[in-house]
């Protein structure tokens, strides 16, 4: 320390700082409040195929989201369920989730698989969440997003009804982070 | 930064086995997974969720300044021409550093149970990221209070974000509940500030507000305390 210096002195560089760093975080804060930046889907995605096999194994019923790249409310869905850290482990560890992404509009024709689960299910609107047994039997569908406490919610309950169809099935360790391959989203 | 000072905290602390017992506790849960994965053969079945993170901050960063000036220790440091912010960064930087270290610790097993480098290495950093933002809160924190108070605030924080979250769920009128998820988005951040590269890594947007809220809220904390730290009178302390 100088010996001019007083020991309670704080650097006005700090201050500065703060006062710099705080302005910049509102002005962020609006700025990405109207062009919010991507997002990270947290939930390990399968092809709808593979998470056929893979509900059969491990006793898990199936989450197939039913979506489309245009879709708004899928957007918020994807942002305020999938992203986030624990609404999203609570998926992977109830279900094997399955990503369904409707292409008519971009290509004008869907893959084979995304077509056949749409009409299966009779799927008229997106975002479709429904849950189905390994073998296929519907046990509920959310049409529409309804916000994440309704969502979470709901597949909750969504479990415990396959649960109480098929009583061996359990939660499970999630699976492990993968991005959703190309084919289950009808982009090859 | 005082290096005489960076050092001696980081001996206090390790020499406390209530807090090596709870970050031990911490670490070894965290490595679990990959432990059992390594015991069971099942190598390479992902990195689990993790927020042992901001535990070890709390570990180790309670009471950083509070049972400080409740022993009556500064009394003695400040005797010494030493600026105050000096003794606090020095201070801060020894327990911050320290839960950085040891939130690291859990994926060398993460490493060995065949997970991806690169995943691990994100994972981590946001884990030693989370254990610097939530040490630097409690830096601030133990400023206000003597003692080890400054848990009793973030319990205390956290519980009111927890009532906001459930007002924001359950309100009936659509401005109340808005007010609340709002107040509760733009308060916890304040509280367990993070940043989260494994979203980065992959594929998320880049947020340059994420990165000034971390930075912003460490910063401030660390003011707070130098400004509570300055307002101390002690006897024979030098001016």
């Amino acid at each position: 320390m100088r010996p001019t210096e007083s020991a309670r002195a704080l650097p006005v560089v700090l201050l500065v700082a703060l006062l710099l760093l705080l302005a910049a975080r509102i002005g962020t804060a609006l700025w990405e409040a109207k062009n919010p930046p991507r997002v990270y889907d947290r939930v390990s995605w399968l092809a709808p195929a593979a998470a056929i096999d893979a509900a059969r194994q491990h006793r898990r019923p199936i989450l197939y989201e039913f979506s489309a790249e245009w879709c708004g409310p899928c957007k918020v869905l994807e942002r305020e369920v999938f992203s986030d850290r624990d609404r999203a482990a609570v998926i992977n560890t109830l279900f094997v989730p399955a990503k369904v992404v409707d292409r008519q509009r971009e290509e004008g024709v869907n893959p084979a698989m995304v077509d056949s689960l749409q009409k299966r299910y009779q799927i008229d609107a997106f975002p479709t969440l429904l849950a189905a047994t390994p073998d296929g039997e519907e046990i509920g569908r959310i049409v529409g997003y309804a916000g994440p406490k309704a969502t979470a919610d709901s597949l909750q309950a969504f479990f415990r009804r396959a649960m109480q169809r098929r009583p061996g099935m359990a939660p499970g360790m999630p699976f492990p982070m993968t991005p959703p391959p190309d084919t289950a989203q009808g982009r090859s | 930064m005082n290096r005489e000072i960076f050092l001696a905290t980081i001996e206090q602390r390790l020499r406390s086995p209530v807090r090596l017992a709870l970050a031990g506790a911490f670490v070894l849960f965290a490595a679990m997974p990959y432990v059992l994965a390594i015991l069971f053969k099942t190598a390479g079945a992902g990195l689990a969720p993790a927020s042992h993170g901001g535990l070890l901050g709390l570990v180790f960063a309670a009471g950083v300044l509070g049972q400080e000036f409740s022993s009556g220790a500064p009394q003695i440091t400040f005797t010494r021409p030493l600026p105050r912010w000096v003794w606090v960064l020095s201070r801060g930087a020894a327990v911050a550093a320290l839960a950085a270290v040891c939130s690291l610790l859990p994926f060398g097993a993460a490493l060995l149970a065949g997970n991806a480098p690169g995943e691990v290495a994100i994972a981590a950093l946001d884990q030693a990221l989370a254990a610097i933002g939530t040490s630097a809160v409690l830096v601030g924190l133990s400023s206000l209070v003597p003692g080890l108070t400054d848990l009793a605030l973030v319990a205390g924080a956290n519980i009111g974000l927890q009532i906001l979250g459930v007002v924001a769920q359950v309100a009936q009128k659509d401005t109340v509940r808005q007010g609340a998820q709002w107040l509760k988005d733009h308060a916890a951040p304040w509280f367990s500030p993070t940043l989260e590269f494994t979203a980065l890594y992959h594929g998320a947007g880049f947020s340059p507000h994420a990165v000034l809220v971390y930075a912003s809220t460490a910063l401030f904390w660390f003011v707070v305390a130098c400004a509570m730290v300055n307002r101390k009178e002690l006897s024979y302390a030098t001016d």
